[in-house]
């Protein structure tokens, strides 16, 4: 150290603070509350708000649309998921006494029971016109 | 306590200790009071300086970052109060304390005036620096901060405090060898 180096560091003024400092400036400090949570720092924030956008952003790019070509306009399933279901069901035993056939058998008896009321009806109507013809006289010149 | 056990204490303020923080006070306030006082050279001026630091630096306590101590910090947030302060007054540094040296009521004797007014010399002379170079010999030689802190304060690479640093003693040398000549 130089003599100017020397001159400058004596220099100095030196100022005694006032003895009660520190207890004021510590009311001071706890009159103002908790300090912010670190969660509240804007610079987390700004972070989290820019992961929360790229999250976004990958699943709009990534997942498939419930329009796209690749999916299912039921079920919104992948490509390979309808086609792995499809499969499934091809292979599936058919059972010959669910429900469905059972509701058809019974249905088809209704059927058959109205059109044979509808036969004895149209009998019956041929009766009576044969009835009425033999009534009817024709008169002769 | 090193600035790692700074950091932890910090949590643990962050986390609702708040009595904890009067160990930075206790620990800084006269370094900073001091500070503040070589560039406002007004002692309870200085001390409202200090005293709204340590409040500013509390309530922003969760964006210190830990890259340098806390003081490198609080010295900052002082810096850019007092620089408000004083551009808000208008007043600027001025040296008239020939008096505020001579420490009590006995008659000084020669020896004690020579120094006093041989450093009232120095100061006055450092007065007459550009701004920033001003602000740099403090901090260094007064505040004895490091290049990389006071690069740190001042917001300018350490290369450009270093340069300024040796331009203001370069200033300093001829104008305290021509006011003895």
């Amino acid at each position: 150290m130089d003599k100017i180096d020397q001159q400058i560091k004596e220099s100095v003024q030196t100022y005694e603070p006032k003895q009660e400092f520190v207890e004021t400036t510590m009311q001071k400090v706890e009159a103002t509350g908790a300090p912010k949570k670190r969660w509240l720092n804007w610079k987390v924030l700004t972070s989290t708000a820019g992961t929360v956008t790229v999250v976004a952003i990958a699943i709009f790019v990534f997942v498939p649309h419930s329009n796209s070509p690749t999916a299912s306009t039921t079920t919104g399933g992948s490509k390979a998921e309808i086609d792995s279901q499809s499969q499934t069901a091809v292979n599936a035993p058919i059972n010959p006494t669910n429900t469905t056939d059972t509701a058809l058998d019974s249905d088809l008896s209704s059927v058959r029971a109205s059109l044979t009321q509808s036969s004895s009806d149209q009998s019956t109507a041929d009766n009576s016109i044969n009835d009425n013809q033999q009534q009817v006289s024709i008169p002769t010149e | 306590m090193t600035i790692d056990q700074e950091k932890v204490l910090i949590e643990s303020i962050c986390d609702g200790a708040s009595e904890q923080y009067s160990y930075f006070v206790e620990r800084y306030h006269r370094g900073l009071i001091q500070h503040v006082f070589n560039f406002v050279r007004d002692g309870d001026e200085a001390e409202d300086i200090a005293q709204e630091a340590f409040i500013q630096a509390y309530k922003k306590l969760h964006q210190y970052d830990g890259k340098f101590a806390f003081s490198t910090w609080l010295y900052k947030i002082a810096d850019n109060l007092a620089k408000r302060m004083t551009a808000k007054s208008g007043r600027t540094a001025s040296i008239n304390d020939y008096e505020a040296f001579i420490p009590d009521a006995r008659p000084p004797t020669e020896e004690l005036i020579d120094s006093v007014i041989g450093k009232a010399h120095v100061r006055k002379a450092i007065d007459r620096l550009p701004p920033d170079q001003r602000r740099a010999i403090m901090m260094y030689y007064w505040d004895e901060l490091s290049y990389e802190e006071i690069a740190n304060v001042m917001k300018r690479p350490v290369g450009t405090i270093r340069t300024w640093l040796h331009r203001a003693k370069e200033q300093l040398r001829e104008e305290l060898a021509y006011g003895q000549n």
